[in-house]
């Protein structure tokens, strides 16, 4: 579509910062993030001031999506085994989420499930710091929702059209705007200032082989989408497949063998993880 | 292993998870065989759900507790689109046969579970049990 609606769009989208609902300390963390000064102390105490974000991310630290389940007591504590990248997404997730009420209860299942399921396709494959990938995992639809928030008509737009012409949502918000979440979740990551591998794994889990500089995170959360859509775990917005680019498996090194093994451990921890709600 | 509210909790299931209290304090161990007085003690508790082995109950809905033998049944329907590609009909195909050795097996133990339960209960049966089940 023309250029006039994707600069409405993208202004509107990009207002969802200053919502009175996000919490502050969002906005506190970005600034403190452009400090290199700024000691892990002074970033919990930031956190901690929130009581009721600071009980939702230590229950979000602990449930099993990050490989620490239940053993993280403090907000210091999770900054020094998860490091602040991972529970800045973790906040943003959570407070925009938080906007949407049950109707979107789907896509937050979703999305914890495509965390969930990156963790393990990261340990899999043999990559460090696996719960960055689940963090990634987490926001990789963050688009959808900031959409549904800010712009309501286009959303139900896209809704309907996954209907009436039978398309999966990605195709239908392109059909509707032109463009995807993937192309909303790059402004919004930057907007955040979310570090460049899960800005990359954001715009880029529907097409990982155009990945630059982060292919192999791209790949991980793509991998990741396309099994908890598999499992029909939360509901991404149709109820379709997405399309598995071979590129993924062969990046991961993966044989269809190990998706096996990565399905096994995925329907053993959604038991847990269908736990995390607020 | 399936998660299940207590109220659906049955005599001579067994706890695939220990049963911890709030704070934190375990009260029950896992391997535990489920009774009714246990099970009426963990209502008393306020503990509204447990985690079991097997996959005893059926509950409705998709979700956690997973049904391969549904997820097989909905691959063409997921896959619908990509009649025509040959790499997605393989992926398909590969997917809908791992659903279906977990359908087997999950069969299987199921079977074994309702052959238990109808099964008299005379080698090793528990006291409790016995006493608690009128005739
Ligand atoms: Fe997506
Ligand atoms: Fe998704």
């Amino acid at each position: 579509m023309d250029e006039d609606l994707k600069t409405i769009v993208k202004g509107k989208i990009l207002q969802v910062a200053d919502l009175p609902t996000l919490p502050t300390v969002l906005e506190e963390l970005t600034s403190l993030m452009a400090d290199p000064d700024a000691s892990s102390e002074a970033i919990a105490k930031v956190i901690s001031r929130d009581q009721v974000l600071s009980a939702k991310v230590l229950k979000m630290v602990n449930s099993p999506i990050y490989g620490f389940p239940g053993r993280i007591s403090s907000i210091q504590h999770a900054l020094v085994l998860l490091g602040f990248n991972v529970l800045r997404g973790i906040i943003i997730s959570t407070s925009v989420f938080d906007m949407m009420v049950m109707s979107m209860k789907g896509l937050w299942e979703h999305s914890l499930g495509c965390a969930t399921a990156c963790n393990i396709i990261a340990r899999r494959a043999g990559f460090e710091d696996p719960e960055e990938y689940a963090v990634a995992g987490l926001l990789h639809d963050l688009g959808k929702v900031v959409t549904a928030v800010q712009l309501p008509d286009l959303h139900d737009q896209i809704v309907s059209t996954v209907q009436s012409k039978e398309m999966t949502y990605f195709q239908a918000e392109k059909d509707v705007m032109g463009f995807g979440h993937d192309r909303i979740n790059a402004w919004l990551a930057r907007h955040w200032g979310l570090p460049p591998n899960i800005r990359e794994a954001m715009a880029r889990h529907h097409a990982p082989h155009l990945a630059e500089f982060y292919k192999p995170m791209s790949c991980v959360v793509h991998l990741g989408d396309f099994l908890v859509r598999l499992f029909e775990f939360g509901n991404s917005g149709d109820d379709q497949t997405a399309y598995l680019r071979p590129e993924a498996l062969i990046e991961l090194k993966f044989k269809m063998s190990d998706l096996d093994k990565v399905m096994d451990e995925m329907a053993e921890q959604f038991i847990e993880v269908s736990d995390v709600t607020f | 292993m399936q998660k299940i509210p207590i109220d659906l909790a049955r005599s001579g299931m067994k706890l695939a998870r220990p049963v911890v209290k709030e704070g934190g304090m375990t009260i029950m161990a896992e391997g535990m065989e489920l009774t009714d007085s246990l099970i009426a003690r963990l209502q008393n508790m306020k503990i509204d759900r447990i985690t079991v082995q097997g996959h005893p109950v059926e509950m409705g809905g998709a979700g956690a507790g997973t049904k391969y033998a549904e997820r097989m049944e909905r691959m063409s329907v997921l896959f619908r689109r990509y009649g025509e590609d040959k790499w997605m009909v393989r992926v398909r195909d590969r997917m809908a046969q791992y659903f279906k050795i977990k359908a087997a097996a999950q069969e299987a133990r199921q079977k074994a579970m309702e052959s238990m339960e109808t099964e008299p209960d005379e080698h090793g049966g528990s006291g409790e049990n016995t006493m608690e089940t009128e005739a």
